[in-house]
């Protein structure tokens, strides 16, 4: 009996919880609507404070009829325009409907709490809002008692004046909850609701006294249930509603007597004082009318889930309830979750006769089958965890009131998109960080109304609130039109608490500055108010969002106002993830983490991944990127694919970018060695134990960079501001996964968010990919941090050196070579025995013509081409001829700053040697090369340079790297042409302006420092004196968009960097023209 | 049916389930033991306490596995074809317990366990609610709460 007790007792809590949360905004809107009243709100409210106090009184909670009854009569007032709402008298009903929901949510106790400060207070608004006589009555009592003399009621006869008002009789009805309500399949929740959409009910008990003892045998079976009943309808109708014999339904007339209905009397007197009280009111019937279309059914289907409930009831002490443990579902969705499971069981019957007939191809369909139901029964599970968001949103316009007042500010709140839904453990996460944005927003964001009228703004400030779905996720978003935040004053603060360092202020872009509000320890608010000292919460705002795996930004213009985002996804039991493993080992890494994922091909690995200090960083698009190795974050062993022989073993490299190993072959011990002891180890590099996999594990002379298998891969995560890379052995498909929690000894492993349970049944971890930045103690600062530094040493290197591509080959083994990757043409693999030997000249037949070949030695004093089979033919274009370069592997390409020095190991054919990869490395002048051999095809070109004019012409080349510099340079002056060198855009137009009249032509890069090409182009143009003078552009790379581009400002051609012969002939036809 | 149980309950008896960590008879009470099984194909977690073998797929359930062995400060349990894992219910979660062996279902009587001596067979008494004498063995009671209790870190 007392669980059928507790379960309308929560049923009663729940609904009137709903009332109350329309309450609050329906009373706000009264409050902004003044004398003006919008009768059909008051009218809900007033049923909203009606039907708790009615479910009240029948429950026993004597405190929550109360404080309701006296708010209806205050509403009442309204309603009747006896009253005219102002801000204290709305405060007043607000501060008691919170009170009844705490006396709500905690209703055992609800009848010790004392709300005797709400009760005064509604108390003394009514009482100044009457007439002397009738203040009387409100403190007056009037005893209700049976013809037999059993008084059962007490009430004020304020109330019951007031209800006849509008032609009410009034009725006391004993219904005896077991024959009547039981008995009959009704519920008394029901009945009550069912009574009050066509009346008012003044007050209802059960009358314990008659029950008896519940222990005793002998046990009455009649539970009276007594309901004081206001209602328009006529004695001679009244059963048609109540359904209950008549004798038990009695009448009250004015002079509080009780007597049956049977005896009809009709109180004349009551109508005309209806009509002088209240002339302005609508005839009752109709306002009845509205008010049951007013009445707040939001789920209609529980309705009918409550009639077949039973309908034990008492006032029993019913244990403290939690509204939030239940759900409501619509009816529609639990058919069609039904529908599912029975197909489900359909599907799995049929599964397994097919499996006992060793049917393959139903057991294949079925199998499908099962699939397309699981699908849809885990989609329309996830539907029934959906709420509104609205649910969270609606509470706002209230904690923007009462904070606007506090504050002394002009606010109003929009709210957009209420009906979005999230998943409901989201919602209940997001309450808290949305309030506290949502009061920094009207605290620190709104100005107060003179400094609004100063600003030339309208000084009701807007907040506006609004969500909405976005690429699978859902956005909240929080603006004001308010003062914005400070980037410089932000940064200034974070500076001077040491969050971040001078330099970095300097390179960070406002909105950054501004997003430095979520790190941890920060305050801005000159003046920390008690309501939200900015910044105090805002690092626990984004930690909450973040373990949502929601992101937070903010976005603000000075003096504009400020808008927050937040994007959170819809649901968390189930996760779209990327499968990844290290270790031998499979991890999960939830999607809304990821950003991308690469892979660096081994041959790249060395240059893109740097080392600065102990962090290793990677250059993507231009940005470093912080790197985590998974494997050593969780100390776990590395593993690769060994190539030769098809097994996995352990990986000991070091760094990713070496690909030696300085890590002791030692076995480490499993506890011992946990964490890194580089030191340690390197003592022992010494005396290594041979083991058979250390053996194999050695490094061999042989260059391991060319199997696929030590490419790196990289998975680029972020949360909140902080982006790294996670480094692991193997990325593997995404899949959805089943989120579920790990046990408690492992609540101490930050690095996981859960556990999965993949395809074949095994666990797989999820990652925290927040966590594994703790512990590789990454924090985003220092991130940040480390990344800056590396770009200001390249950026101090670049402008020593260049980043240069360049082919490295050797000719013979122990020497290397190099060669601007520029002037390549192709590599072609032969044999030795392609090579002819003609006319004491080497060829090979090529594409159906004999390309000559050439080799190193032939020019310079280098140690002759090894001895081997298999070669390598690098093709250039030279003097408008291709011709070959004999070479050895290994063979790479690498992109990386050289110093070229230029005149140590300078010789015919070599330009300069550079340190590469730790050796030094011959730089090759392939025009020189091969000048140097024919230098018969190279008479017919300088015939073609213009002998006279143009021979002192002089060109002005802009361009920021030394290399190029020299390099072209160099071509221009052996064909006579004067140059002058510039670094970049800027210096190059100074020099413009000194040798204004005697330069005939501009070569100049496009990207360069300062001033870039098509700027210094545009400024060129824009001096009359250079109108005529011909621009040509040179690039490494020349897109057809670029060359657009580069037409639009005047370049007037585009010539690739390095093809010599193209670009003198360029210059050769501009000067001619000229 | 009811009279039996009453006379088990005035005479107190109590199941064992037995199992072996290293040499030692331990024993549990059988009521607190979910299931006995062999799936020994767990996952590793990487970070964690040491005493923690691995995670593992129940239907559906993750359960912790925890090495008793290392777990009571002996040597870490081997695995062999005997190695098994109870499965105990703690707080309403699912652990279980890697023995190296599964011992008899013994039935004693309240009375005759006696108070855990300091130490046994090298585990302390701590872990311990009791011991109760066997035919030629002692049996040691663990006290699975206190086996459970997370370390501080």
């Amino acid at each position: 009996m007392s669980i059928q007790d507790d379960e309308t007792l929560r049923l009663y809590v729940e609904e009137s919880m709903e009332h109350l949360s329309d309450i609050e905004n329906d009373l706000l809107a009264i409050e902004a609507a003044g004398a003006d009243i919008d009768e059909e709100i008051v009218n809900k409210v007033f049923r909203a404070a009606h039907s708790i106090k009615g479910g009240a009184g029948f429950m026993g909670l004597t405190n929550i009829k109360e404080l309701a009854h006296k708010m209806e009569n205050v509403l009442g007032m309204i309603r009747e325009r006896e009253m005219i709402p102002n801000p204290e008298i709305v405060n007043i009903l607000l501060l008691s409907s919170d009170s009844l929901r705490n006396l709500l949510s905690s209703v055992s106790t609800s009848n010790e709490t004392d709300i005797s400060e709400h009760i005064d207070a509604l108390m003394a608004l009514t009482a100044n809002s009457l007439p002397d006589g009738e203040q009387e009555e409100l403190s007056d009592r009037a005893d209700i008692s049976f013809p037999d003399g059993k008084t059962v009621f007490k009430v004020p006869k304020y109330d019951i004046s007031n209800a006849r008002k509008k032609g009410n009789f009034i009725y006391l009805v004993e219904y005896d909850l077991i024959h009547d309500i039981h008995n009959k399949n009704k519920t008394p929740l029901a009945l009550l609701k069912k009574m009050q959409e066509s009346g008012i009910i003044l007050d209802c008990k059960i009358d314990m006294g008659a029950v008896g003892f519940l222990d005793s045998d002998i046990i009455s079976n009649r539970i009276p249930f007594l309901v004081l009943y206001a209602t328009i309808l006529e004695p001679d109708m009244i059963n048609a509603l109540f359904e209950i014999d008549e004798e038990r339904v009695f009448e009250l007339t004015p002079d509080f007597i009780v007597q049956p209905v049977g005896k009809p009397k009709i109180f004349e007197i009551s109508m005309p004082e209806e009509q002088t009280l209240s002339p302005s009111t609508e005839p009752s019937k109709k306002e009845i009318t509205v008010d049951e279309e007013e009445i707040p059914t939001p789920f209609q289907p529980l309705s009918a889930g409550q009639k077949s409930e039973d309908d034990k009831k008492q006032k029993t002490a019913p244990g403290i309830l939690s509204t939030e443990t239940s759900l409501r579902v619509s009816v529609g969705l639990l058919d069609s979750l039904m529908n599912l499971a029975g197909e489900l069981v359909l599907g799995r019957n049929q599964l397994l006769q097919a499996i006992t007939l060793k049917d393959f191809r139903s057991i294949e369909a079925s199998g499908q089958h099962l699939d397309l139901i699981t699908s849809e029964i885990q989609e329309a599970i996830m539907l029934t965890r959906m709420q509104p968001i609205g649910n969270v949103l609606n509470k706002f316009p209230r904690v923007v009131r009462d904070l606007a007042r506090d504050l002394k500010k002009e606010v109003r709140l929009t709210i957009d998109g209420e009906g979005v839904e999230l998943d409901k453990t989201i919602l209940e996460a997001i309450n808290d960080p949305l309030t506290h944005l949502v009061r920094n927003a009207v605290d620190h964001g709104i100005e107060k109304p003179d400094v609004r009228r100063k600003a030339g703004k309208d000084v009701t400030g807007h907040v506006h609130l609004r969500a909405y779905h976005e690429a699978g996720q859902v956005n909240i978003e929080i603006r004001d039109d308010g003062k914005g935040i400070d980037p410089s004053r932000l940064a200034a603060a974070a500076q001077s608490k040491g969050l971040i360092s001078e330099n970095q202020a300097m390179i960070m872009s406002d909105k950054e500055k501004v997003n430095l509000v979520f790190l941890p320890g920060f305050s801005t608010a000159d003046e920390v108010s008690d309501v939200s000292g900015r910044g105090v919460g805002m690092d626990v705002v984004k930690t909450n969002l973040d373990k949502l795996g929601g992101v937070v930004e903010i976005d603000s213009v000075m003096g504009k106002g400020t808008t927050i985002n937040i994007k959170l996804p819809l649901t968390l039991a189930i996760i779209p993830s990327q499968l990844i493993s290290a270790g031998g080992e499979r991890y999960a890494i939830p999607q809304v983490n990821l950003e991308e994922l690469f892979r660096i091909p081994a041959d790249q690995v060395k240059n893109r991944i740097e080392k600065v200090g102990d962090a290793e960083v990677v250059r993507l698009r231009g940005n470093l990127l912080p790197l985590i190795r998974l494997a050593d974050v969780i100390d776990i062993d590395r593993i690769y694919m060994d190539p030769k022989e098809k097994r996995e073993k352990q990986d000991r490299r070091k760094d990713i970018a070496d690909r030696r190993s300085k890590r002791s072959p030692f076995k480490r011990s499993t506890q011992a060695g946990r964490g890194e002891q580089p030191e340690e180890m390197n003592e022992q590099t010494d005396d290594r134990v041979d083991s058979d996999e250390t053996t194999d594990k050695r490094r061999q002379n042989s260059d391991r960079r060319y199997h696929a298998s030590s490419a790196v891969n990289i998975v680029v995560v972020y949360t909140g501001a902080l982006k790294y890379g996670l480094v692991v052995d193997e990325l593997h498909d995404s899949e959805e996964i089943v989120v579920k929690p790990l046990g408690r000894h492992l609540k101490h492993c930050k690095g996981y968010a859960g556990a999965t349970i993949m395809g074949d049944g095994r666990v797989a971890l999820i990652l925290d990919v927040a966590g594994l930045s703790q512990m590789a103690q990454l924090t985003s600062m220092e991130g940040t941090d480390r990344a800056m530094e590396v770009a200001r040493e390249q950026q101090q290197a670049a402008v020593q050196q260049d980043v240069q591509s360049m082919l490295i080959f050797r000719n013979a083994e122990e020497e290397q070579f190099a060669v601007p990757l520029g002037f390549v043409e192709r590599i072609e693999k032969i044999k030795k025995s392609d090579i002819e030997e003609v006319g004491n000249k080497r060829v090979m037949q090529y594409r159906g013509y004999s390309l000559p070949l050439f080799a190193i030695e032939e020019a310079a004093k280098v140690r002759p081409l090894a001895d081997k089979e298999e070669l390598l033919v690098i093709v250039f274009t030279v003097a408008n001829r291709e011709i070959g370069l004999l070479a050895t592997p290994p063979l790479d390409a690498i992109e990386e700053s050289i110093d070229i020095d230029t005149t140590t190991l300078k010789q015919n054919g070599i330009k300069g040697s550079a340190i590469i990869r730790d050796y030094t490395t011959l730089i090759v002048d392939i025009i020189g090369l091969v000048k140097s051999i024919n230098p018969e095809w190279f008479e017919g070109k300088d015939m073609e340079t213009p002998e006279t004019d143009s021979k002192n012409a002089i060109i002005l080349y802009a361009e920021d790297s030394n290399f190029f510099r020299s390099q072209v340079k160099e071509f221009l002056e052996d064909d006579g042409y004067e140059v002058i060198e510039a670094e970049d855009g800027l210096i190059a137009w100074d020099l413009m302006q000194k040798h204004a009249k005697d330069l005939s032509l501009v070569i100049t890069d496009i990207e360069m420092p300062n001033l870039d090409g098509f700027g210094f182009a545009k400024k060129i143009r824009g001096d009359k004196r250079f109108s005529d003078l011909p621009i040509i552009a040179l690039t490494t790379m020349a897109s057809d968009e670029d060359v657009a581009k580069g037409k639009d400002v005047g370049i007037d051609d585009y010539q690739i960097k390095l093809d010599r012969d193209k670009l003198m002939e360029s210059v050769y036809r501009f000067l001619k023209k000229k | 049916m009811a009279k039996q149980k009453e006379t088990i309950k005035s005479q107190k008896m109590v199941e064992l389930a037995t199992f072996y960590i290293g040499d030692a008879l331990c024993g549990m009470d059988i009521l607190k033991v979910q299931e006995i099984n062999k799936l020994l194909d767990m996952t590793e977690v990487p970070q964690a306490p040491e005493y923690v073998k691995g995670i593992l797929n129940l239907r559906g359930q993750i359960v912790t596995i925890i090495d008793l062995g290392r777990k009571l400060g002996l040597t870490s349990t081997r695995r062999t074809a005997d190695t098994r894992n109870i499965i105990v219910n703690s707080n309403n979660e699912y652990i279980g317990l890697m023995v190296d062996r599964i011992g008899d279902v013994v039935r004693t009587e309240l009375e005759k366990i006696e108070s855990p001596p300091a130490n046994i067979g090298g585990v302390q008494g701590r872990y311990f609610d009791g011991v109760v004498k066997a035919e030629n063995s002692l049996i040691g009671i663990l006290d699975a709460e206190e086996v459970l209790k997370e370390e501080e870190m």
